[in-house]
């Protein structure tokens, strides 16, 4: 199931809310786990073993490193097999199709590619368990002896799907003893709507303009059409991604839960580092605490470091998706956080704020150029439509008809994508709630749920065509 | 924050009456089981299944059920046109609103491979049936005819060029019938339903005069007809295909001799004779335009009571519908053949019923899309 979805909104959740609250507090995280059981086998009905067998084994695994915590080898040997599993179910769900093709290609062998369907999150959770069996053999959290705690750490389905991946250490405490109150309901409840806001108004349609531009292929491309269309994409990604992030996070605090925040305004960055600082948080902080640090960070030598960062940002990517664009796009942003550190860093300060605010646009959208094409030659023929090299005019009727039609969308996606509706919400917020300014609040978030409405409706409108024979 | 926490619990209770208002109008409300608007069958509640259940079929169809069944689906469907309306998006699957609120389908230039398959198909068709006199009219669609209704810059490929090169690239043996300048001429006048992808009678009558110069016969002036008006609240196929809101009904007229005109009708894929050409009662139904032969069928065939031995094979596409009855006086029989669906072979038709003259009569969007086209050969 998603959230952006007419069954979530009107009856998951408000009947999952319901049996919540009316519930003892002791069975309350039992009825999470159920319900994320659900949630997950709505879409998955057979993948849900997968990830029940992972957190069994996860779960047992703890448990063991608990009991031979004193003898360093077996331990050592519990913790390195656990990795062993989830990496490798993880691997042969995700990867699999990818090494083989890729080991055909080398070898000019030829196994046969069967190309599995992902299990929808297995990314997401896969991390999180990891992060749990790793700071428990590190002795950093006490072990999780109630296994509906544990599931429900693992299945919570606010964050199954999209994360933000939640590390054990920042959230078993909640798993205990939480405080729901109304005013997290209540916030919850603004952030889910402004989540699915993200989703289904901004995200869904300038998706429909980065398709139209996508499909159309390089060659015929004019440099106007090809902006249009990746600025469409930068703010599909965002929208669609810190949505999803927004609705997980409110979701959590309808349950009493805080979550730690996923994005902070990526595209206002001034440097790529920053913008890496304020992009899919969760994600960065995890490869650092359980990748970077690990290997030793910087505290071993120029030389080490660098290779440290080389298989970061290579692991950023490939997290991504099992494809070698992914890779490039990571190792990419990964030359330039490399670069800022070691020679751009005083440039980057000295220079005006806006020169820092281009350059980082710039580069995060050419990512997205690799991000979006699988296949390394479409990519260089839209960059070069987009920079005007080739045979690509400036602008054509369709740059201008796109323009026309989205332009004003564009610019009011871009000024979302900026702190500033925030701001002006909470000069409105303190207003007296009497006046008219104060009711544009409530009002506003009103108006959201009621426009996501129609255009979740709308998702199923499928007029048959008569004349299509 | 006092101020702010009383918004926070403010937005929550709106929130959940929302919800649990639009939920419970759900549940009360009773299932509908066919859409007007959308003119498709509506998801009914599926039945449980442990197959369905593990497939997630059961899953899938529940959210289908649920979208279909929403309360006011309609109602929201035009929310959300309208919204997109202020935001400047003018087109939705395939369909522009144009200025004046005509709904105008896009065309798109067909891959030239695929036009040179179907011209040679056509000269083939010309030598093997040197005897036959063949032709063939092709109807511009709105979107040409009216461009000036399209939204700015609208990324539609240009239908005259497309047409130009067909009739260049025609056989010579086949007569090109050319309707255009006779109804861009005409194009102030409603001869394109504003809300359905067809032409009207008015504009499939201009083309019938035209006709009569290529086809050697004297068409009837519009004094000869009663111009009928049968229904003024007829929302086509292009009201369904955009979803725009807010557009006015179209009106239906009908060209009636002014002194009634016998002949035999028979229809054979619904295995009936009628001395009509008219489905009156498809009138009460969402797809109005069936009432000119009843839709489309594979084969008909007309006796008229004309006596001068003529005999035509009228090939086509659903434009010829409204077109038919204007041949009624000039033909004793008429064969309204749609490849799309007659799955014999056309040319043994021709011969066993002795048919000396075919008129391919196509709008230019289909000719440009369709395949069956390449059927006209078969044995």
């Amino acid at each position: 199931m998603v959230f952006s979805s007419l069954i979530f909104v009107f009856i998951f959740l408000p009947l999952t809310l319901g049996i919540y609250y009316l519930a003892p507090s002791s069975l309350k995280n039992f009825i999470i786990f159920i319900a994320s059981l659900i949630f997950y086998a709505w879409g998955e009905p057979v993948y849900i073993v997968v990830m029940l067998f992972t957190i069994l084994c996860n779960y047992s695994a703890s448990l063991l490193l608990d009991k031979y915590r004193s003898h360093q080898t077996r331990a050592r040997g519990i913790l390195i097999a656990t990795m062993f599993i989830d990496l490798g179910i993880l691997s042969y769900y995700k990867y699999g199709a990818f090494l083989l093709e890729n080991l055909n290609k080398i070898w000019s062998l030829d196994l046969e590619v069967v190309s599995l369907a992902l299990p929808v999150g297995i990314s997401f959770y896969t991390f999180q368990t990891m992060s749990y069996v790793i700071d428990v053999y590190k002795d950093k959290v006490p072990v999780q002896r109630n296994i509906i705690s544990f599931g429900t750490y693992i299945a919570m389905f606010p964050q199954l799907i999209a994360g933000p991946i939640v590390k054990y250490s920042q959230i078993y405490k909640q798993l205990e003893k939480r405080k729901e109150s109304l005013k997290m309901l209540g916030q919850g409840v603004e952030l889910f709507i402004l989540g699915l806001a993200k989703k289904v108004l901004l995200a869904n349609n300038v998706g429909i303009l980065w398709q139209t531009v996508k499909t159309q292929g390089g060659g015929e491309l004019s440099a106007l059409s090809a902006w249009l269309g990746i600025i469409a994409f930068t703010l599909q990604i965002y929208f669609d991604f810190s949505g999803y992030s927004d609705m997980a996070l409110g979701l959590g605090k309808m349950f009493g839960f805080n979550l730690t925040k996923n994005f902070n305004y990526p595209y206002i960055a001034q440097s790529v580092t920053d913008f890496w600082r304020r992009w899919h948080i969760s994600l960065g902080t995890w490869f650092r605490e359980y990748v970077y640090i690990p290997l030793g960070g910087n505290k071993e030598g120029q030389l080490k470091q660098l290779r440290n960062l080389l298989i970061v940002w290579f692991l950023t990517g490939l997290w991504h998706g099992a494809s070698w664009n992914f890779v490039l796009w990571g190792l990419y942003f990964g030359i330039f956080v490399t670069a800022e550190k070691l020679l751009l860093r005083n440039w980057l300060t000295k220079a005006p704020r806006l020169a820092g605010h281009l350059y980082t646009l710039l580069v995060v959208i050419v990512g997205w150029v690799f991000f979006e094409f699988t296949d390394m030659g479409q990519a260089f023929n839209f960059l070069q439509a987009m920079f005007g090299g080739g045979s690509s005019p400036l602008l054509d009727s369709k740059g201008l008809y796109y323009l026309n039609t989205y332009g004003l969308f564009l610019l009011v996606g871009a000024l979302c994508s900026t702190p500033f509706p925030k701001r002006f919400a909470q000069v409105l917020y303190h207003k007296k709630l009497k006046t008219p300014r104060g009711l544009l609040v409530p009002l506003t978030y009103l108006l959201l749920v009621f426009l996501c409405t129609s255009y979740l409706v709308n998702e199923s409108y499928n007029p048959f065509l008569y004349f299509r024979f | 924050m006092q101020k702010g926490k009383n918004l926070t619990y403010i937005i929550f209770f709106m929130f959940i009456s929302y919800i649990c208002t639009l939920t419970s109008f759900n549940i009360l409300l009773p299932d509908k089981a066919f859409s007007e608007t959308e003119n498709r069958v509506l998801q009914k509640a599926p039945s449980f299944s442990w197959d369905a259940l593990l497939e997630g079929d059961l899953m899938a169809d529940y959210e289908k059920y649920f979208a279909d069944q929403f309360p006011g689906r309609d109602f929201w469907i035009g929310v959300k046109s309208d919204v997109e309306r202020f935001w400047g998006k003018k087109e939705n699957n395939g369909v522009y609103l144009g200025e004046d609120g005509y709904l105008l389908q896009e065309f798109s230039q067909p891959d030239p491979e695929e036009l040179e398959k179907k011209l040679n198909v056509f000269h083939n068709f010309a030598t093997s049936l040197p005897e036959v006199k063949k032709s063939l009219m092709l109807v511009p669609n709105a979107v040409k005819i009216l461009e000036d209704q399209l939204p700015k810059y609208a990324p539609v490929d240009d239908e005259r060029e497309f047409m130009t090169n067909v009739q260049q690239r025609l056989t010579k043996d086949i007569t090109y019938v050319d309707v255009y300048d006779t109804l861009y001429g005409k194009r102030e006048e409603e001869i394109f339903y504003k809300t359905d992808h067809h032409w009207t009678t008015r504009g499939a009558f201009y083309a019938y005069q035209k006709l009569g110069e290529y086809l050697n016969f004297t068409p009837d002036k519009k004094e000869f007809f009663q111009v009928k008006k049968v229904t003024d609240n007829f929302y086509g196929s292009l009201y369904s295909q955009g979803g725009f809101r807010h557009v006015q009904p179209d009106t239906i007229e009908l060209f009636l001799p002014q002194q009634e005109v016998e002949y035999k009708v028979n229809y054979y894929d619904y295995k009936q004779t009628s001395n009509s050409l008219y489905f009156w009662e498809n009138l009460q139904k969402k797809d109005k335009y069936t009432v000119f032969l009843g839709g489309n069928q594979s084969l008909i065939k007309v006796e008229t009571g004309v006596t001068n031995g003529k005999k035509l094979a009228v090939v086509k596409d659903s434009y010829a519908h409204c077109f038919v009855p204007f041949l009624l006086r000039h033909y004793q029989e008429i064969y309204v053949i749609d490849l799309r669906y007659y799955n014999d072979s056309l040319q043994k038709l021709l011969q066993e019923q002795e048919i000396k003259e075919v008129l391919f009569l196509y709008n230019v969007k289909t000719f440009a899309e369709d395949v069956s086209l390449l059927k006209i050969n078969k044995q």
